[in-house]
C-alpha cells in the first residue's frame, strides 16, 4: 500500500527533475547565443534610428532613478542627440519588448524601431524592424500613436508609449506628471513631499503630503488584469477631512477589441465627466459615482482604486484577525492530513 | 517485421493522417497555414517533439504508472517542447518569431498526448519513434499542403525563405484573398478532408460492424474512422478483467 502512495509521486518528481535538468543543460548553451543575437540587434538599431550617429562603444552609465525600461542610453558624439534602449513593462502577456529609440536635442523623436517583440498577437507594424517606429518621428513626449486597433495589440501599443516616455522623463524632456497634476489641482501649496509607503496597495502608486499641512494628493491607478499594465492613472487631491477636491486623470489606456462590435469605446468627454463626478466625494460616496456608460468595468475599477486612494493612510499590513484564520487553516490542514494518516495506519495494521 | 514498421511509418501519412483523417491538431493547422514556410517550420518542429516524446514514453511506459501517466507525459513532451524552443530561439530566430506563441502551444497539440496515450505506451521504443516520425510527416504533409493552397492562391506568393516571398506572376494579381484568412482556411481544410476521405483507404466499415464503437473507450479519440486500436485495447481491457 506504501509502495502504491509513494510510486507514482516519486516517479513524477523524477521525471520533472530530469526534464528540468535537460532544458538547464540546453539553456545553458542557447542562453548566451540569445544574448549575443540580442545585443546585436541593439547595436544594429543604433545606426537604423541615427544613421549618421556616433557612439562610445560602452553605453552611458545609468543614474541611480532611471526607470526599469531604460537599459542603456547611448550619446552621440556629434551633438545630435541620445539614444535610448528601452523594455517594455506591461504589454498584453508582459513580456518584455525592445525598443531603440533616436531623440533629438529638442526633445522630439528621430526614429524608433522595435528591435524584439515576444507578444501573443504581433501585427506586421509592430515585428522587430517593422514600421510601427516610423509613425512616431517628429512626436515629442506627450503626443501618442494610436495605430493598430485590438485589445491585444493596445495594451502592447500602451506598453510602448509609457516606455518611450520614461525615455523622455530621464533625459528630461518630460516633468513628473504626477507631481504637475498636484501643483495644478492645489495651486497654494508651493512644495510637496513624497510620503509614498515601501509598501503601498497596487491601486496606489505614489501619496505626496502638502507641505503647508492642506491636504494630500494620491496617484490612483488601475492596471490590466492580462498583464498588469497601467490602464488609467488619476491623480486625486484630498483634503484634510477626507473629501476629494481636485481629480486629473493623466492615463487612459483601456483596451476595447473593436473586433467585439459595438459599443465604441467612451469619448473623451465622457470619460472626463466620470472622474469630475468624484469631486466633493468621500469615500463614503465613492460608490455613488455614475459609471461610464458601457465601460462598467473599468468604471468599477476606477472606483476602487478612488477608495484605496482615500484610505491612503491605513495600514497595508495584513489584519490580526486574517492572519489568525491563516494560521488556523493551516494548522488545521496540516493536524488534519496527519490524522487520516495515523487512522487509516492503525485501521490497515487492524486488517 | 520490416513490413510491419513500413506500415507504422506509412499509416500516418494518409489512411490515419492525424489532420485530415483523425482531426487532430486543427489549432495549428489553421493558424500556421497561411504561409508556406510557416507551415513546414510547425510540421518539423512537431514531428521533432513527436519522434523523441513517443520514443521516451515508450521507453519509460513499464516505469510509469498507470495513475500519473497523464502528468508525466505532459512534462516530457512540454521538455521536449522547450527544447527545441530554445533551439529554434538561437539558431534560427527568424523562424522562432514567424512561430510565435505557436511553438510553446505544440505542447497541447492533441497528436502528440494522443499518439504518446494510443501508441508509445503500448510499443516498442523503435516502433513508436517510427509512428511519431509517421504522423509527424502526415501532419507536415497536410500542413503543407494547405499552406500552398492558401499562399498560392490567396496571396499569389510562396514564401520558402522567411520574409522573402517569391512572387507568382499571374496569381499575386488574380487571386482570392479570403484564403488566406479565418474563413478560408476553413474552407480548404474542409475540402481537404473531404477529398483524403473518398479518396483514401476505407475506415474499417466492415471492423465496426464486428465490434461496435459503443462504450469503447477510444471513440471519442480516433473520431471512430478505424476501430484496430480500439480492437486492441478493447482486448487488453477483457485480457485485465479476466485477470481480475
Amino acid at each position: 500500500m506504501k509502495k502504491e502512495a509513494i510510486m507514482p509521486v516519486a516517479v513524477l518528481t523524477v521525471i520533472c527533475v530530469v526534464v528540468a535538468a535537460l532544458m538547464g543543460l540546453v539553456n545553458s548553451f542557447t542562453a548566451p547565443k540569445i544574448d549575443a543575437d540580442n545585443a546585436d540587434a541593439v547595436k544594429k538599431s543604433l545606426s537604423i534610428v541615427l544613421p549618421d550617429g556616433s557612439f562610445n562603444p560602452e553605453p552611458d552609465e545609468l543614474r541611480e532613478d532611471a526607470p526599469e525600461t531604460i537599459k542603456s542610453i547611448y550619446t552621440d558624439l556629434n551633438g545630435k542627440g541620445w539614444v535610448a534602449v528601452i523594455e517594455t513593462t506591461g504589454g498584453y502577456t508582459g513580456k518584455p519588448i525592445g525598443i531603440t529609440a533616436a531623440i533629438d536635442t529638442d526633445g522630439k523623436i528621430i526614429k524608433t524601431v522595435v528591435t524584439r517583440n515576444e507578444e501573443s498577437i504581433v501585427p506586421d507594424e509592430l515585428k522587430p524592424m517593422g514600421s510601427y517606429g516610423d509613425h512616431y518621428a517628429g512626436k515629442d513626449a506627450y503626443e501618442t500613436v494610436d495605430l493598430v486597433t485590438g485589445a491585444t495589440v493596445q495594451y502592447t501599443e500602451a506598453a510602448i508609449k509609457n516606455a518611450l516616455y520614461d525615455a523622455f522623463l530621464y533625459l528630461g524632456f518630460a516633468s513628473d506628471r504626477v507631481l504637475d497634476g498636484a501643483h495644478e489641482l492645489m495651486p497654494n501649496v508651493k512644495e510637496f513631499i513624497d510620503i509614498t509607503p515601501r509598501k503601498t496597495k497596487p491601486t496606489v502608486s505614489r501619496i505626496l503630503e502638502a507641505a503647508d499641512g492642506s491636504g494630500h494628493v494620491v496617484c490612483a491607478v488601475t492596471k490590466s488584469s492580462h498583464s498588469g499594465a497601467p490602464e488609467t492613472e488619476t491623480v486625486i487631491a484630498i483634503d484634510n477631512t477626507g473629501t476629494i477636491i481636485g481629480v486629473k486623470n493623466i492615463l487612459w489606456s483601456v483596451g476595447h477589441n473593436l473586433a467585439y462590435g459595438p459599443p465604441p469605446p467612451p469619448s473623451e468627454e465622457a470619460v472626463d465627466a466620470f472622474f469630475q463626478s468624484f469631486v466633493g466625494k468621500n469615500v463614503n460616496e465613492i460608490n455613488s459615482v455614475e459609471h461610464i456608460t458601457d465601460a462598467t468595468g473599468t468604471s468599477n475599477n476606477v472606483k476602487a482604486a478612488f477608495e484605496d486612494a482615500l484610505r491612503f493612510n491605513e495600514s497595508t499590513e495584513m489584519h490580526p484577525i486574517f492572519r489568525v484564520l491563516g494560521i488556523t487553516a493551516i494548522v488545521g490542514g496540516l493536524g488534519g492530513l496527519i490524522a487520516y494518516l495515523v487512522i487509516s495506519k492503525k485501521r490497515r495494521t487492524a486488517e | 517485421m520490416k513490413n510491419n514498421k513500413l506500415s507504422i511509418f506509412l499509416k500516418g501519412l494518409i489512411a490515419e493522417n492525424p489532420v485530415l483523417v483523425l482531426v487532430l491538431g486543427t489549432c495549428p493547422t489553421l493558424a500556421q497555414t497561411s504561409s508556406v514556410i510557416n507551415a513546414i517550420s510547425m510540421g518539423i518542429a512537431a514531428t521533432i517533439v513527436l519522434i523523441c516524446s513517443n520514443a521516451v514514453i515508450s521507453a519509460l511506459r513499464k516505469i510509469i504508472p498507470d495513475t500519473v501517466r497523464i502528468p508525466c507525459y505532459i512534462v516530457i513532451i512540454a521538455g521536449f517542447v522547450t527544447v527545441v524552443q530554445m533551439l529554434m530561439h538561437a539558431y534560427l530566430p527568424d523562424l522562432y518569431e514567424m512561430m510565435g506563441v505557436y511553438l510553446a502551444l505544440i505542447v497541447v497539440n492533441c497528436i502528440i498526448l494522443g499518439r504518446a496515450e494510443m501508441f508509445a505506451r503500448k510499443n516498442t521504443v523503435l516502433d513508436s519513434a517510427i509512428d511519431g516520425a509517421g504522423m509527424g510527416l502526415g501532419f507536415l504533409l497536410a500542413l503543407f499542403a494547405m499552406a500552398f493552397i492558401r499562399e498560392v492562391f490567396g496571396a499569389g506568393t510562396i514564401t520558402i525563405i522567411p520574409g522573402d516571398p517569391i512572387v507568382i506572376p499571374f496569381l499575386s494579381t488574380y487571386n482570392i484573398p479570403i484564403l488566406t484568412q479565418a474563413p478560408g482556411g476553413f474552407l480548404v481544410f474542409g475540402i481537404l478532408i473531404a477529398i483524403v476521405n473518398k479518396i483514401g483507404p476505407k475506415k474499417g466499415e466492415g471492423k465496426r460492424k464486428e465490434f461496435s464503437c459503443e462504450g469503447c473507450p477510444s471513440a471519442a479519440l480516433c473520431g471512430k474512422v478505424s476501430c484496430s486500436d480500439s480492437i486492441e485495447i478493447a482486448a487488453n481491457t477483457a485480457e485485465k478483467e479476466e485477470k481480475i
